[in-house]
């Protein structure tokens, strides 16, 4: 793929990842740290269309971007501790096992570790590891939304492939 | 669905079970005869107050260091964050605790309540309030 038309796409992508972002964060969340986090599915396309670095590029960006449009220097801390962890382990585990593992599954180990780095950052800011014992609720919410955004991935990759096969002009 | 989604899946629900059983023995072994609420503020133990012993519903603002402000209400056996200036207010919604090994946490301002379900050890500089 040329050069100009990576970049081009990219960025589209860390675009409508930021759109999803902002627009879900304008939904009440029922328990402190609950989201559904659907700009992730946006990362995990990445990460299957192009690559772990274009995954990881997009992550960063779109979680700089948001919490300069939306967040605050703060919220910035705990998405990128989460973004960061949950990444790396979705690439991973897409790398040596996508073949033993659908992508809901991989989404939902994603979502796990998301939550643990948020509360490590959140135990460290207050000092207090006690903060772990939201640890339960927020597993039970990141399997279920983690699940989905896998789906919701798979879903993605699927019609952005054969838009990208088709188009040879470029 | 594929070969490994099983065993993965497997591998999550123990994880969940264990981090439920693990939140439910902490509370437990927390359990005891008083109920003391225990703020902190950046890390810092700034105030202790016995739930028990609190007769009149009682209110009072903690700054945090950055200026901003929770409102704490404390009334017999319970605490809550009734008001605060931070963006979300996680910590209102929270709700009341009553229970040892019960929090409220307000991230933005490091603010955190906790219940302990023994006396707190006096520790030099530290003031135990009660009422």
């Amino acid at each position: 793929m040329k050069k100009t038309k990576k970049m081009v796409l990219l960025s589209i992508l860390v675009a409508i990842a930021l759109v999803i972002y902002l627009i879900e964060a304008q939904i009440p969340v029922l328990f402190p740290g609950i989201k559904l986090g659907l700009a992730n599915s946006i990362s995990l396309v990445a990460l299957i269309l192009f690559g772990w670095k274009e995954a990881l590029l997009i992550m960063i960006l779109r979680t700089v971007l948001g919490s300069i449009f939306g967040g605050g220097l703060s919220a910035l801390m705990f998405s990128f501790a989460g973004g960061l962890l949950s990444n790396i382990v979705m690439i991973l585990l897409y790398k040596y096992l996508k073949d033993a593992l659908s992508l809901p599954i991989i989404s939902v180990c994603g979502a796990i570790f998301h939550n643990v780095g948020q509360l490590l950052v959140a135990a460290f800011i207050i000092k207090d590891l006690r903060i772990y014992l939201y640890l339960p609720v927020l597993l039970i919410a990141a399997i279920v939304t983690g699940y989905f955004i896998g789906t919701l991935a798979s879903v993605l990759k699927n019609r952005l492939e054969k838009i990208l096969i088709l188009d040879k002009r470029l | 669905m594929k070969k490994g989604d099983k065993i993965v899946g497997i591998v999550i629900l123990v994880i969940v079970v264990v981090s439920l059983c693990a939140a439910l023995i902490y509370k437990t072994s927390i359990k005891g005869t008083e109920k003391i609420a225990i703020i902190k503020s950046d890390g810092k133990v700034i105030k202790t107050i016995d739930l028990n012993k609190v007769v009149e519903p009682l209110e009072f603002t903690i700054k945090a260091a950055n200026g901003h402000y929770n409102t704490i209400l404390v009334k017999h056996n319970a605490i809550s964050i009734k008001d605060a200036d931070c963006l979300h207010k996680e910590c209102v919604k929270s709700g009341v605790i009553s229970e040892p090994g019960g929090i409220i946490v307000c991230l933005p301002h490091k603010l955190m309540i906790s219940i302990q379900g023994n006396q707190v050890k006096q520790n030099s500089g530290i003031d135990a309030g009660t009422f």
